[in-house]
């Protein structure tokens, strides 16, 4: 699903050109969860944001269900992400003057599905996050696990192939934390494709396979034997 | 679209702070720029409320003696307009209002004073196209003793009865037959009239007025067809006058030359001597709207200020929102929503408040603001200037955030510019130099207006009331021993200490219609008598620099005091020189030669006004057989209250049947200064505006700069930075900027308000604390506003500051 080829991305400032990835290639395929580990400033989620179509790379190919999109303008990168992708941050990234409702809908209003749809499809999501009651809510009123499993029902609700999360229990407590890994568990197991930035070997635990970045290169990739056992 | 509006309104009542400056920023916008407008279109628009009005010229003589030009009135001879239309047929109608000798009516019961009655010819209602309501058209105003009324004069006597056929007193002795009501004159025209009287050759009016060929005051009106040749009915105009009045011209060598005024320019640009009405001045209205036009880029900056932090306060939201698939047209469709609806709100709110300030405009500032409305040019104007604002505010910072990548998005912060001047800055000192030099403006023009009302005007007008009184009366008998008693009740009251009767009152214009004799005067010119008595010098406390008062018990009728711009006029340098000599004076209808020696010299006084330079006056006694219409009456006090009523009882003593009317000095000396106060209540009012802006812009502006150094400051307090230290460092830039302003507003105003002054006369000198005050208030006004948010940011715990980051 995912291919990667020779990817790099070079941060310039005035003086200094910093090699954030330094030809990365990489593959991930259709269902797999897949955790990308590396101490900080590594290249991860540069990595993942390229992945995610939030950002271009420098130069290599990068190609999206066989699509070469490594070179796609803003306009075309917005158009391939919208309802293919979902996206799960550490800080959220809840919309602070939208209810619960309203922010797990986002996604659908900008795909222009109908108001009757939009609305069974929150619904089934809310309730499936077990926050259903507080659809009306706005995100300060609810604690960070609620808040995270808000991001998730939003990342989920136009049922992409592919969900991006980036360390997604960051902000959590481990009770918390281990709520949302499961949820992520549950959507992997349904079929959505996972890939997932992390710190904590604990989360990293939970996908099929762990990619370790080190200064932007890929050091060492490891097949997770007890996860790869229930694939 | 329901949804961007839903959203669009959360949105700007989460973000409370930003939406009201933003609102008030269009609302100051807005309000300024309808009520300039108005004021603008209210005052341009004079006169062409009068179908035709490009085709209406009124005749302007100016008059030359000894080849100078000596005067420029608005008025002619009335014979211009009764045989003009026969010789051009371009003239489609010609007609003249004058004024009347005595201002003072009864109807019914009722006895008022109006002095926008005035005679008129029949032709005065044609060229002005004025609807008769009631009346035969082709009747009215052409036999002699009788009147029209507007509607609202009908109405305010007469009531429900109809007034065609009722009976106009005119004091002293004549009755005037109402025949008509004519549909009132608009308030926005240069003359107004409640009531026309007809003016006939049967009525008993004064020989020089009565003359086709006599005297100038008739305001004469032409309605020309379509492209006439105006130089040649000019020229025309020139010649018939000069054919009729040949001898006179040629007796007192004296030259008049007619120019054809067009009507519309009479209320913005025309100032000459007897006005019928106070005009505008083209200048203050330039200046008004230029101010305007200043405040409105004040407020339009801020505006845009606002608009651009809201880009970056809604920039995290707007990354999410491209981040789950939001396009940009998408993204500028939710700002274009939140822009309609501030936009929307600022309408209502600003022409509901623009009503509200209706009768404050009426009142206040005598400006209707109800015609503006039916513009259409002001309604394009409006409506483009909405438009511009919705696109700026609405769609031009949406375009230019999502250009930016959305993870930028999601950190986007402001950063201040280190070096160099930013947007923000030049804005903050533009705002300040527009506020100093407005109140540098202020300060100077009510020091000059203080100026004049507090100069030596040689002569005395406080504590003093004028009590009018039948003018043109011939004294009788009877009248004389009324009078001598009504003198001498008023004389025995201890709060009286003198009072003196004269045909014209300090603040009045007297006719400057009396040529001199060529032979006595070298340079030429004209002088205005002035109807005094004796007791009119000691009276007003003018100077007398040479001669004698008038000789009590003296016929009077040959003697004279003159002034001492008449003595240079004479060709004299020494007053005790003249004293002796005989003046031989003529009235430019040529019907009136008399000759007069003078007793006495005074010093020059401010008789008419203090702005403009001093013309010659000749005293002359002529009160032994008349009444002159005003009894000045000094007082000991400023407390007219406790005399007036024995005053009143005095008079009506005196005068059974006449109203009692009173003037107190200085207020009707002083409403001279009526445009120039008027202007200082504009500017006053501009001032608060400008400071209202530019509060709001800096509070905003020190919001953001302070709160992206809190760090910054957590830093240094954490290094040993006291609390007076960070907020000097926080104040520092402000107060750099208000100085700046200060530099550049200082020579512009001091430019300007020199400009002004040029107007007058006698001018005040522009003190630098003028300016120092207006910069040390717009110095206070940066540092209360910055200040309370630089304390809060100074005092605050620098740990929970680093935190915070």
């Amino acid at each position: 699903m995912i291919q990667t080829n020779k990817l790099t991305k070079i941060f310039r400032t005035e003086d200094v050109e910093t090699y954030a990835l330094n030809e990365v290639s990489m593959e991930v395929k259709r269902g797999e969860f897949v955790a990308i580990m590396g101490p900080s400033g590594c290249g991860k989620s540069t990595l993942l944001n390229i992945i995610g179509l939030l950002d271009n790379p420098s130069g290599g190919e990068y190609y999206f269900d066989g699509t070469e999109v490594g070179s796609y303008k803003e306009r075309q990168r917005t158009m391939m992400r919208k309802g293919n992708i979902g996206f799960v941050f550490q800080s959220f990234n809840l919309i602070d003057e939208l209810t619960v409702y309203e922010n797990v809908e986002l996604p659908l209003i900008y795909l222009k599905k109908k108001a009757s749809e939009r609305k069974e499809m929150v619904t089934a999501v809310l309730e499936r996050m077990k926050i259903g009651h507080r659809a009306k809510h706005f995100p300060q009123q609810l604690s960070g696990g609620q808040q995270q499993r808000v991001a998730i029902g939003r990342a989920v609700v136009a049922n992409p192939k592919l969900i991006l999360a980036d360390e997604p229990t960051g902000n959590l407590d481990s009770k918390n934390g281990l709520e949302v890994m499961n949820l992520l568990t549950e959507l992997n197991r349904e079929g959505t494709t996972i890939i997932m930035v992390t710190h904590s070997m604990h989360d990293a635990g939970f996908a099929h396979r762990v990619i370790n970045l080190f200064d932007g290169e890929i050091l060492t990739e490891n097949v997770n034997e007890k996860m790869a056992d229930i694939l | 679209m329901n949804y961007y509006i839903k959203i669009a309104v959360r949105n700007l009542i989460r973000e409370k702070k930003y939406s009201l400056f933003l609102l008030l920023s269009v609302c100051i916008g807005l309000i300024t720029f309808i009520l300039v407008s108005g004021y603008v279109f209210y005052e341009k628009g004079f006169d062409r409320v009068f179908p035709d009005n490009k085709n209406i010229y009124r005749i302007t003589t100016d008059i030359y003696s000894e080849n100078k030009l000596s005067l420029s009135i608005p008025e002619c001879e009335r014979g211009i307009s009764t045989s003009i239309n026969e010789k051009y047929p371009n003239v489609l109608a010609a007609g003249f209002i004058t004024k009347t000798n005595n201002p003072q009516y009864k109807i019914g019961e009722e006895i008022f004073t109006n002095k926008h009655i005035y005679h008129a010819s029949y032709g005065f209602l044609d060229v002005f196209s004025i609807p008769l309501v009631r009346g035969n058209k082709t009747q009215v105003l052409t036999r002699p003793y009788t009147a029209i009324i507007s509607e609202s004069t009908a109405k305010k006597y007469f009531g429900a009865i109809d007034p065609v056929g009722q009976v106009l007193f005119k004091y002293p002795v004549h009755e005037y037959t109402i025949e008509g009501v004519f549909r009132d004159i608009p308030k926005q025209a240069h003359f107004s009239a409640d009531v026309l009287l007809s003016f006939h050759d049967d009525m008993h009016l004064p020989p020089p007025a009565k003359a086709q060929w006599g005297e100038t005051g008739f305001y004469t009106y032409l309605k020309l067809k379509e492209n006439t040749d105006l130089n040649h009915l000019e020229a025309g105009i020139n010649n018939l006058v000069a054919e009729n009045k040949k001898s006179t011209f040629e007796k007192n060598n004296i030259q008049h030359k007619y120019h054809l005024q067009p009507l519309n320019s009479i209320h913005l640009h025309s100032a000459l001597k007897n006005e019928l009405e106070p005009n505008s001045r083209a200048g203050y209205v330039y200046l008004i709207f230029m101010v305007g036009l200043l405040i409105l880029a004040a407020s339009g900056f801020n505006y845009i200020q606002f608009s651009f932090s809201r880009l970056i306060n809604s920039a995290k939201q707007t990354g999410i929102k491209k981040i789950n698939g939001a396009t940009s047209s998408e993204i500028i469709s939710a700002s274009l929503a939140e822009s309609l609806i501030i936009h929307l709100v600022a309408l209502i709110v600003s022409l509901a408040v623009v009503r509200m300030l209706f009768p404050v405009m009426r009142n206040e500032f005598g400006i209707l603001l109800e015609p503006v409305f039916a513009q259409p040019l002001f309604l394009e104007v409006l409506s483009g200037i909405l438009a511009v604002s919705i696109f700026v505010n609405g769609v031009l910072p949406a375009l230019l955030i999502s250009r930016f990548n959305s993870l930028e998005l999601l950190t986007l912060k402001y950063k201040p510019v280190a070096n160099g001047i930013s947007f923000r800055q030049v804005i903050v000192i533009a705002q300040f130099v527009i506020i100093i030099a407005i109140v540098s403006g202020i300060s100077g023009m009510n020091k000059q207006v203080n100026f004049l009302i507090d100069k030596d005007k040689g002569l005395e007008l406080t504590n003093t009331v004028v009590v009018k009184v039948p003018s043109n009366l011939r004294k009788t008998s009877q009248r004389i021993n009324n009078l001598q008693a009504f003198e001498h009740d008023l004389t025995s009251h201890s709060s009286i200490l003198g009072i003196s009767s004269s045909n014209a009152i300090p603040g009045d214009l007297p006719a400057y219609n009396f040529n001199f004799n060529e032979k006595q005067s070298q340079k030429g010119g004209k002088a205005a008598l002035v109807v005094a008595d004796s007791s009119y010098i000691t009276n007003y406390k003018i100077d007398l620099i040479a001669g004698n008062n008038f000789f009590t018990n003296s016929e009077g009728n040959n003697q004279c005091i003159i002034n001492r711009a008449c003595l240079a006029v004479l060709g004299f340098n020494n007053p005790d020189e003249i004293i002796g000599k005989v003046l031989k004076m003529r009235d430019e209808s040529g019907l009136q030669n008399f000759d007069t020696q003078i007793v006495g010299v005074t010093e020059n006084t401010d008789f008419s006004n203090a702005k403009e330079k001093h013309d010659p006056i000749i005293l002359i006694d002529w009160t032994q057989n008349m009444i002159w219409g005003n009894y000045s009456i000094k007082t000991a006090t400023a407390n007219y209250a406790s005399i007036l009523p024995f005053i009143r009882e005095k008079f009506h003593a005196t005068f059974p049947n006449y109203p009692f009317e009173y003037v107190v000095l200085t207020d009707y000396y002083n409403s001279q200064f009526n445009a120039e106060n008027q202007l200082i209540k504009i500017f006053k009012m501009f001032i608060l505006v400008a400071v209202l802006i530019s509060v709001i812009n800096l509070f905003s502006i020190s919001w953001l700069l302070i709160s992206a150094r809190v760090k910054e400051i957590g830093i240094r307090k954490v290094n040993g930075a006291k609390v007076s230290e960070v907020l000097t460092m926080l104040n520092k830039d402000f107060i750099k900027w208000v100085a700046i302003a200060f530099v550049i507003a200082t020579p512009v105003a001091y430019y300007a308000m020199n400009k002004w002054l040029e107007n007058f006369a006698y001018k005040t000198t522009l003190s630098w604390w003028i300016f120092a005050l207006a910069g040390l208030l717009a110095l206070g006004i940066a540092l209360l506003t910055v200040s309370w948010q630089s304390w809060r940011a100074a005092t605050r715990n620098p740990v929970e500051a680093l935190r915070y980051e």
